[in-house]
């Protein structure tokens, strides 16, 4: 599904050259769940970004789908972006001038689904994530655990291959964390890849494999014995 | 997926209050403006363009230089009609209007003085709209002694009778018969008539002389016809019949005066440009000048783009806020454009409810407005196709001026970026969004300074020694109305206390009365001109405060005064008189033919009796009886007193005539009542383009406050004091005022020197103006700034550092 080859992310100031990526190799099968950690500033967000289609490498390959994507327009990433991936962030990123609903419909307006369409999906992934009390609500009227909940909502409810979600329990207590962490597990049993950065070495178990990054290369790889029971 | 923009549009309108209301506020104050001046500018172009035949219409106008003097006229002499019509085979109609002055007009017991009363000849109806309700256009006017009213009118005189084929008493004298009503002439045309007399009334309609101009004349062409052509013929014609008039006159052949430096001239004004650029002694109505369209139309211009700018501005700097909702949009797949339309729909929006907000502004500011101009305007949305088409203007222009430029800044966010918060700063067009600032306060300085520069010359205007007193004058009008009681209304009048003295006479130094007529030296006809002669009597200088430099004023103890005149310093540097009391000069009695010598006997010293744009003329006074009116010098403290008195002892001598009086300070103002108005105008605008521009330098001054919040934590965490972060944040602030001063100084300085040139007594431009604007704009604009700047710098730095 996903496969880099050689890929190189460099960051240029005025003065310094930053190497946030230096020739990562990462293959990433469907039905995959795959951690990556590592300390800050290894280049964990930098090949998040990447991998999401959200920024182009330096130089290296990236195929996505077994398409080339490296040298992509913002303008196709786009496309391939709203069709396949889904997102979640640490700090949620919802709009707060939306209300939940409006939120989680969204990725379907971008990809011109019919307005019945569009509630009938929206409705059932808001009942499935347990918040259809809130549908009316903007994200500040939310708790943390809550807004979480929206915004995985949101990055499923265009049915994508792929959710890359970065530090998705960074800003949550333990109970909301193990909240979200066994909603990302469910998604994965239904069929859908994820990729997840985390601090938290024991979220990083619930994936069967877990790439740890330290300046910009993939130091060791562990597959996690329990995937394959 | 546009209900999603609107929702998202309005959300964030209701979500940012202050930064909306000032975005709204701005715009529709601009629109309005823009919209008020726009009417004002459609009515001044719109003038006599609803004659049927406006494209074919002219005036023949005249331009003489001849015996040292120049004229430029509105009218021409009585024949030059019917010559026209009968030897000029381009001219398909001819018509005449002869405009002399108020008079009274009386039916029964009732009597008006009538200002708009004209007489016309019968083929007017053939060359302008003028729509009868009553009577035949073919007979309403052809015969002597007939007048058709408008509606107005005759309602006044007749009531809910029938005019037509009533009597109407015209100056105490002659009937005139009512054979029309006419609809009330539109406002938007050179002459407003009330009143239209048959012009064969007159006899001088009827006389052949060319030397005498006193009729405006107007002619129709045909529809192939070249108006270059028809002034091509004007020489030929000139010296056909004005030729040997100036010959029996002046001793000399046409040929010889017009190549000496002197020229007579007929030449043709297209109806439609007359109110605009035609400015000629004898006009039918004050006329406008098209220099205020353009001043107009400019202030429309600047407000509107200084209200956009303010949007723009506003919206570019708060993209910072908006950073993140663009990241999000872009990661779940929005793609650039449909960003684009996004924020564009958003700035329509604004757009949108400015101008529905305007259209309301509008309508409440239209009678002030007009109050303002002096017009009688209204706006109806539907009809008004320009006004309408404008305001659609205003909604694509400004929408995508000030829609366009946020909308691609912010579209153009990196999203990982964004959203990894690197940069949250919308600041990039930092450069650009302070030149816009630059040139809004570089307009708002030019506008302040012109309105002071237009204040102080005409303050200098009203306070300049002007040679007579024009203070505590009352005026009574129309004296001739006291028939042969005109002394003794005099005398009683200076049998009161309150009044000092009173003359008698037709002649004021404002506009009012004037016969131009030529004289020469005695013995030395090759010197002469046409001067000013005025008829007074033996107490007008006294009346008047002006002052004999040599000589004496006219007495009663002298017995042939008739004799005698007295002229004004111009005079004397005219005939470079050396010893002029004693000298002869020689004037033209009656009709051209008899000539008479008087001696002069004193000088008076200079005085302005026209507008002081132009330069003091040559002046005779007569000692002959004129009972234009009377003017009584009053105390001070007694005015109203006067007043009373005037109106019982009128009573008394004019029963039944109606009562009319002035004062001579008003009359003068009146002269520059359209720099007052235009004064007016600049006030009020320039006051609001300061405004909109203070309203963008708020907002902005709140963005930088809010851009550098960590910055001010860390100073004052660091030990700064208040009064240093404000510095810090106006600073930037006061460096583009001080740039737009720069640049609005010169330009300022070129265009209020130019137009001070329109006047021979002018002030000089005073540094202390620019100086004096500089320091205001720069203290109205502090008061924006460092609002924001002290509230900034007196927050709590925790809450700012505990942001991130």
């Amino acid at each position: 599904m996903i496969r880099t080859n050689q890929l190189k992310k460099v960051y240029m100031t005025e003065e310094v050259e930053t190497t946030a990526l230096a020739e990562v190799n990462v293959e990433i099968n469907e039905k995959e769940f795959v951690s990556i950690m590592g300390p800050s500033g290894c280049g964990k967000s930098t090949l998040m970004n990447i991998l999401g289609l959200l920024d182009n490498p330096s130089s290296g390959e990236y195929f996505f789908l077994d398409e080339e994507v490296a040298k992509y327009s913002e303008r196709k990433r786009a496309k391939l972006r709203k069709e396949n991936i889904g997102f979640v962030f640490q700090s949620f990123n919802l709009i707060d001038e939306l209300t939940v609903f409006e939120n989680v419909e969204l990725p379907l307006l971008y990809l011109g689904r019919l307005s019945s369409e569009r509630k009938k999906k929206v409705n059932e992934v808001l009942e499935r994530m347990g918040i259809m009390h809130r549908v009316n609500h903007f994200p500040q009227q939310l708790s943390g655990g809550q807004q979480q909940r929206v915004a995985v909502a949101r990055a499923i409810v265009g049915d994508p291959k792929i959710i890359l979600a970065d530090e998705p329990t960074g800003n949550l207590d333990s109970k909301h964390g193990d909240e979200v962490m066994n909603m990302l597990t469910e998604l994965n049993e239904a069929g859908t890849t994820i990729v997840m950065v985390t601090h938290s070495p024991t979220y990083a178990e619930y994936g069967n494999r877990v790439i740890h990054l330290f300046d910009g290369q993939i130091v060791t790889e562990n597959f996690n014995e329990k995937f394959y029971v | 997926m546009f209900s999603n923009y609107l929702k998202i549009a309005l959300r964030n309108l209701l979500k940012h209050k202050v930064f909306s209301l000032v975005n709204i506020l701005g715009l529709s104050v601009g629109i309005t403006c823009t919209v008020l001046l726009s009417l004002y500018v459609q009515h001044e172009l719109s003038y006599d363009h609803y004659h049927p035949k406006a494209d074919r219409i002219y005036r023949v106008a005249a331009s003489y230089a001849l015996m040292g003097q120049a004229y430029e006229l509105a009218v021409t002499p009585a024949p030059l009609a019917n010559a026209l019509l009968t030897e000029f085979s381009e001219v398909e109609e001819v018509a005449r209007f002869r405009k002399r002055g108020a008079e009274v007009f009386r039916y029964m017991n009732q009597s008006f003085k009538e200002d708009e009363s004209i007489y016309a000849d019968a083929s007017i109806f053939n060359v302008f709209k003028i729509d009868l309700i009553k009577g035949n256009t073919e007979t309403a006017l052809q015969s002597p002694n007939t007048i058709i009213l408008n509606e107005k009118t005759a309602r006044k005189y007749f009531g809910d009778e029938n005019p037509i084929g009533k009597a109407i008493v015209v100056d105490n004298g002659d009937n005139f018969k009512v054979t029309g009503i006419f609809k009330e002439i539109p406002n938007n045309t050179h002459f407003q008539f009330d009143l239209i007399l048959s012009i064969t009334s007159l006899d001088e309609s009827m006389e052949p002389y060319w030397f005498s101009n006193n009729f405006n004349t107007y002619i129709v062409l045909n529809k192939h016809a070249n108006p270059k052509t028809v002034e091509a013929k004007f020489p030929a014609l000139l010296e056909k019949y004005l030729g040997p008039e100036v010959e029996q006159l002046l001793g000399k052949p046409f040929s010889e005066m017009t190549d000496d430096e002197g020229h007579a001239r007929f030449y043709l004004q297209p109806v439609t440009d007359i109110h605009l650029t035609s400015d000629l002694m004898s006009e039918l109505g004050q006329n406008s000048d098209i220099k205020y369209v353009y001043i107009f139309s400019a202030i429309a211009l600047f407000i509107l783009i200084i209200a956009g700018i303010n949007y723009m501005n506003i919206s570019t700097a708060q993209s910072a806020s908006r950073a993140k909702e663009v990241g999000v949009r872009k990661v779940l797949g929005s793609n650039k454009n449909q960003l684009i339309r996004q924020f564009l729909t958003e700035s329509f929006l604004t757009v949108l409810i400015s101008i529905i907000i305007s259209v309301l502004l509008t309508e409440l500011s239209m009678s002030h407005f007009n109050d303002l101009t002096n017009k009688v305007l209204s706006l109806n949305y539907f009809s008004n196709y320009f006004i309408a088409g404008l305001l659609f203007g205003i909604f694509t222009f400004v929408g995508i001026f000030s829609g366009v430029y946020p909308a691609f800044v912010i579209s153009s966010f990196n999203p990982a970026s964004v959203l990894s918060r690197k940069i949250i700063k919308g600041a990039k067009s930092g450069l650009l969004r302070n030149g816009l600032v630059i040139l809004q306060f570089a307009t708002s300085i030019i506008m302040i300074i012109a309105t002071l520069v237009v204040l102080n010359q005409l303050n200098f205007i009203q306070n300049k020694k002007l040679g007579f007193n024009k203070d505590h004058v009352i005026i009574l009008n129309e004296a001739y109305l006291l028939g042969d009681q005109v002394k003794s209304m005099k005398n009683s009048m200076l049998g009161y206390s309150a009044v000092e003295s009173a003359s008698i006479s037709g002649f004021l130094p404002v506009p009012s009365n004037g016969n131009t007529s030529a004289v020469f030296p005695y013995g030395k006809k090759e010197k002469t001109v046409a001067v000013q002669q005025w008829q007074v009597d033996n107490d007008y200088i006294k009346t008047m405060g002006m002052e004999i430099v040599e000589g004496r004023d006219f007495s009663k103890e002298f017995g042939n005064e008739n004799e005698n005149i007295i002229i004004n310093e111009a005079m004397v540097k005219q005939f470079g008189f050396k010893n002029p009391i004693g000298e002869r000069i020689v004037h033209y009695t009656s009709h051209n033919n008899d000539s008479k010598a008087n001696t002069v006997i004193g000088v008076v010293k200079d005085f302005h009796f026209e507008s002081l744009r132009n330069n003091i003329a040559p002046l005779i006074m007569f000692f002959e009886n004129n009972d234009g009116s009377i003017a009584f010098k009053v105390k001070s403290e007694s005015l109203t007193e006067v007043i009373d008195l005037m109106k019982m002892n009128w009573k008394k001598f004019a029963p039944n005539q109606p009562f009319n009086y002035s004062f001579l300070d008003l009359r003068f103002d009146a002269m520059y009542r359209s720099e007052q108005r235009i004064s007016r105008v600049f006030a009020v605008f320039s006051g609001l383009a300061i405004f909109l521009g203070c309203l963008g330098l708020f907002s902005l001054s709140a963005f930088s406050a809010e851009r550098k919040t960590k910055e001010i934590g860390i100073r004052k965490v660091l030990g700064s004091s208040v009064l240093k972060i404000v510095y810090m944040l106006s600073k930037e602030f006061f460096a583009m005022i001080f740039i737009s001063f720069l640049i609005a100084a010169p330009i300022a300085y070129y265009f209020m020197n130019k137009w001070l040139m329109d006047f021979a007594y002018r002030i000089s431009l005073d540094i202390w103006v620019f100086i004096g604007t500089g320091l205001i704009t720069y203290f109205i604009a502090m008061i924006a700034v460092s609002y924001n700047a002290v509230r900034a710098a007196f927050s709590n730095p925790v809450d700012s550092l505990r942001n991130e």
